[in-house]
């Protein structure tokens, strides 16, 4: 799985992060830092995030997600999150290789991993915050940040794309004439992970960047082939992921 | 869209007044840096993979050099490679694949998932990065620092890179003769993290994209095709720092 | 026969080259006996042995000798203040006491270990005798020699202190301290003769302290590798660099050159134990080169919270003294503000403490024990002060003092060799009463700070009345010609200041305080001042 590498490098950073915070203890008595300025202690959060999904492989996202979070202290808190894709559907690269292939007589479901599409999932996740700092660029403005990780649980909408041949299939001469029809799967339970930085501007409003993996495992979908014998079903289980790119603003209070 | 830029600097500007100090005072903070890169020579060694392609996945050793004019610029040479450069490990009809010639270089599942179901993709999508030879630009406007649970300072760097050169690069045709496409132009851009653990000692992490024409055998093997890939890269080395402003100690001469 | 092995014995050891706090020869059966004890390591029987002959053998040489290696056995045993005793009764007997020098020698081990600086020197001192200690070693001399003129710098005896501290052999692991020594005398003379408005003479003084002080730098040859061989060679010279580089601080700016006495003050390390100092220090002399927003940004340091409750009452004064300057009236009157409640509040009960008939030991609670009781009379003392005074590097001292008497006091009962013996109620004797004795040291050392403070708060209360008369002065005149009391109406604010070059960062101040920027605060003000007041 392609997404096992995201995944592997994410981890990497992690641990990049993890290790030198331990090193850069210079003075180990002294606190780093005092009178912090946001302290998510005891507070809300509302985010409106638009987001579009990264490292597809034949599926394309563009959407919005609402989120409420809750801060029980200033590492950890809790949060609901909505998302909706307005756009939710196929790559290019998909549509390129269907309109070179020559053997889809008769195929109506592909037989490939990562077809599915979301078109919205709603979610309760944790999150972690375990660094705070700050940002100077070029010495004219300071932002100050949070890092954090999120995880969870959810359900989520995914559709994927069915073939619909027309005329209807000859065949004694074949027949390579297809549309796309688009199919709804049931609602499915799902999980996510994620990371993203937390930009404060002010007391309550700042900018989230975060990137979000939304997977769940998809069992029962059978794909078909074509290898000249006819159309044979293959039963194709896999985790499917969406990773999602999310720039928002929130209002803390 | 300009309307947009504009709000957007204004409002960054604005962030540093936000929070209310005495009407006759500002307390300022002039903080000669920890860190400092100044005419420093930073040799960093990469271990990185590509993330984006469907059907291709490179793992590549990387070497760069950069220099530090200052604080923000610096000037950087690279090498990247996923195959042992200079050698062809196979021609049409002898039999061997040269795996272990590539041996940063190979095919996802989605390929033989593809495949498997009598599907094919483009050649172009099917090229990969051999060797690739650069030199780049980079700029580090932003100095970040980080406390872990209060507990420990991180010191960083963020940073841009952008720059070109020369590429080799390759694709295996489905009947596994792998297929050289010749050297040519290639640019790259990356945003990229240097965290600072001593002076002379950092971890880095990049990611790299590259951006390249694939020139390759249409699907008849009649004529060439060309498609602008993209591939990804998330690189993460380590760096070592020499030169530069040596740290001030108790006996250093004034 | 024992006689003659025992002579033998002698004999062998001198030409084993053993040392003869290696390996002792006796001269008698139970010398010799006590002797080989001593060489098997069974010190504690040896030493009993040794007290029994130092009692009671009849030949004069015989008990010298006992008694000088008993308080070897003791030494070598941990228990240093039982050592202490029978060395210093060795040293006391005078040049006639064959191990007199020996037990000069010993003292100074004894007060190392016991990190005294205080009772064994002046002991020493007491009984120094320069005809008979040139026979000695000269880097045991030397010990000597720092330690007595460091107590003789203490009670103020300058001329004295110069004179042996300028007696430390080069190669001596205190050398660096007794050059170091010698320059801060110099300094206190420069003050001396400054305040007696003798120019010529303090700034020769300064001079000469800025020599010393650079020499013991110099040691270092401002490099890596020889500074490591330095800090191999003495003791204790990186805090020796960093007080020289104080203290040039503090030499310059007696001289008037702030200027470089802000570099100097620049380079000591943060967060070592003289960061406050020089943070504080810096602020005049900045305040002095009227750079206001700058000496504003060391006190800043000073203020967070990182410091909490350090004892800073003349940074509030110096504060309102620099808000004055700038005509920032109400700001400076909130310095002075912050000091009456949280310093000037402090004088009666302190007034009460150091005017009270209290015998000294009942003030070293203060400083040897880690929480007081409620009806002990030092419970009555702020934190503030509290934690003052014990964060001189001398309480250490005391404290290991204490631990380590309190530890023998313990140990000496244990000793089974000793159960029941003359030795053991003489031990017990000796460490009881200089546990005593210390008491009464460290409750003066206690009595004696808490006036220094009394006086200090007292002295700034003078002189936030002063500010504060000037301040009302300056509002009058300001009402009289018309002018807005309100600041923000009568002046403009600094731009940003400028960072020094692109090595620097700049942050605008959020109210946080992030430890690597304590240090780095600049304030600018507004100048608030009307041309004509």
């Amino acid at each position: 799985m392609r997404i096992g590498r995201f995944g592997s490098a994410l981890f990497a950073v992690f641990c990049l992060l993890y290790g030198p915070a331990n090193a850069g203890a210079a003075e180990a008595d002294e606190p780093i830092l005092m009178n912090k300025l946001h302290d998510l202690s005891g507070r809300f959060e509302i985010s409106l995030t638009p987001s579009m999904s990264i490292l597809d492989k034949y599926t394309r996202h563009v959407g919005t997600s609402l989120g409420l979070g809750y801060s029980i202290n200033d590492y950890l808190g809790v949060e609901l999150d909505v998302a909706y894709n307005f756009i939710s559907g196929d790559r290019k690269l998909l549509d390129e290789i269907l309109r070179t292939a020559t053997t889809l007589d008769g195929v109506e479901r592909l037989a490939l991993t990562d077809l599915k599409h979301m078109t919205w999932s709603a979610s309760l996740g944790v999150v972690f915050s375990p660094f705070y700092g700050k940002l100077n660029f070029s010495s004219e403005f300071a932002v100050t940040i949070h890092f954090y990780m999120v995880a969870g649980a959810g359900v989520a909408e995914y559709r994927y794309s069915e073939l619909r041949h027309s005329p209807p299939f000859d065949p004694l001469f074949g027949d390579n004439q297809f549309h796309k029809q688009e199919v709804t799967y049931p609602v499915k339970p799902t999980g996510h992970i994620g990371g993203g930085l937390r930009f404060h501007f002010n007391e309550n409003w700042g900018m989230k960047v975060e990137i979000r993996d939304i997977l769940f495992y998809d069992q029962g979908y059978k794909g078909q082939i074509n290898e000249g014998l006819g159309v044979q079903e293959r039963n194709i289980d896999d985790f499917v992921h969406t990773v999602f790119l999310r720039l928002g603003a929130f209002y803390a209070f | 869209m300009k309307n947009i830029i504009f709000g957007l600097v204004a409002t960054l500007l604005m962030m540093g007044s936000a929070y209310a100090q005495s009407p006759n005072e500002r307390v300022h903070v002039l903080q000669k840096r920890n860190y400092s890169v100044k005419n420093k020579t930073e040799v960093s060694f990469f271990g990185g993979l590509s993330v984006d392609d469907t059907f291709t996945q490179h793992y590549a050793g990387t070497i760069t050099v950069d220099y530090h004019l200052d604080e923000a610029f610096a000037i950087e040479a690279m090498w990247m490679t996923s195959k042992i450069p200079f050698v062809n490990g196979d021609k049409q009809g002898d039999g061997y694949t040269g795996d272990g010639i590539r041996w940063g270089m190979g095919y996802t599942d989605a390929l033989e998932n593809l495949r498997s179901a009598q599907l094919s993709p483009s050649n172009a999508d099917l090229a990969m990065i051999g060797n690739f030879v650069g030199l780049n630009v980079q700029f580090s406007p932003i100095y970040g620092k980080f406390s872990f649970f209060n507990m420990g300072l991180i010191h960083t760097d963020f940073y841009v890179t952008a720059g070109g050169g020369l590429a080799s690069t390759e694709y295996q045709r489905p009947d596994d003769v792998w297929v050289d496409t010749g050297v040519y132009f290639m640019g790259d851009f990356c945003l990229g993290l240097r965290i600072f653990l001593e002076r002379w000692f950092a971890l880095r992490l990049d990611v790299r994209d590259f951006v390249f024409a694939a020139r390759v055998e249409n699907a008849t093997q009649t004529g060439f095709d060309t498609k602008i890939r993209s591939t990804l890269y998330v690189m993460f080395g380590v760096s070592l720092l020499f030169g530069g402003e040596d740290p001030v100690q108790i006996w250093s001469p004034y | 026969m024992i006689k003659s092995v025992g002579a033998m014995g002698f004999v062998l050891a001198m030409l084993l080259g053993w040392s003869a706090q290696g390996q002792v020869a006796g001269t008698s059966a139970q010398l010799n006996q006590a002797v080989e004890a001593y060489n098997s390591n069974d010190l504690a029987g040896a030493a009993k042995l040794f007290y029994e002959i130092k009692m009671g053998d009849t030949q004069a040489a015989n008990r010298a000798q006992a008694e000088y290696y008993l308080a070897q056995s003791l030494f070598k045993m941990g228990m240093y203040q039982s050592a202490l005793a029978f060395f210093n009764a060795v040293f006391v007997a005078g040049p006639a006491h064959p191990y007199y020098l020996k037990g000069a020698e010993g003292l100074i081990k004894v007060a190392q270990a016991l990190r005294d600086d205080t009772l064994i020197p002046s002991q020493i001192n007491k009984y120094y005798n320069s005809q008979e200690f040139a026979r000695m070693d000269p880097l045991v001399l030397s010990s000597i020699n720092f330690y007595v003129g460091m107590l003789l710098y203490r009670q103020e005896k300058y001329g004295e202190s110069m004179a042996f501290l300028a007696a430390v052999d080069a190669k001596s692991r205190v050398y660096a301290k007794g050059l170091f020594l010698q320059a801060i005398i110099h300094i206190r003379l420069g003050t001396r003769y400054n305040m007696a408005r003798d120019e010529t003479r303090s700034q020769a003084e300064y001079d000469q302290a800025i020599k010393l002080f650079n020499n013991v730098i110099g040691l270092s040859g401002f490099k890596e590798d020889q500074a490591q061989k330095a800090m191999a060679t003495y003791d204790n010279i990186l805090r020796l660099w960093q007080l020289c580089t104080l203290n040039l601080a503090r030499a310059y700016y007696g001289k008037g050159d702030y200027e470089k006495a802000v570099m100097y003050y620049s380079r000591i390390p943060k967060f070592s134990q003289d960061w406050a100092d020089a943070l504080f220090e810096m602020g005049w002399a900045f305040f002095l080169r009227e750079e206001y927003g700058k000496a504003l940004g060391s006190l800043h340091t000073l203020h967070s919270p990182r410091f909490g409750s350090l004892f800073t009452p003349e940074a509030w004064i110096l504060k309102s003294t620099v808000y004055f300057h700038v005509c920032l009236y109400e700001e400076a009157k909130a310095a002075i503000a912050y000091f009456q409640g949280n310093y000037e509040k402090f004088l009666p009960e302190l007034k009460n403490l150091v005017e009270s008939s209290l015998p000294n030991e009942k003030y070293a609670s203060l400083l040897l024990k880690d929480s007081l009781d409620a009806n002990d009379p030092m419970a009555v003392v702020p934190p503030t002060i509290r934690s003052s005074i014990l964060t001189s590097p001398r309480v250490e001292n005391f404290r290991h003092f204490l631990r380590s008497l309190e530890a023998e006091g313990l140990a000496i009962p244990q000793v089974s060799e000793w159960k029941g013996s003359r030795l053991l109620q003489e031990l017990a004797g000796v460490v009881s009463m200089q546990r005593n004795l210390l008491l009464r040291t460290a409750g003066g050392f206690v009595k004696a700070n808490l006036i220094n403070r009394y006086q200090t708060i007292l002295g700034f209360v003078g002189h936030s009345k002063m500010v504060q008369l000037e301040i009302t002065t300056r509002e009058r005149e300001l009402v009289k010609a018309e002018l807005p009391i309100q600041a923000q109406l009568r002046g403009r604010l600094e731009p940003r200041p400028n960072v020094p070059d692109e090595t620097f960062n700049y942050w605008s101040f959020k109210q946080e305080y992030w430890q690597d920027e304590l240090g780095f605060f600049e304030y600018t003000v507004r100048d608030a001042c009307p041309a004509n007041p």
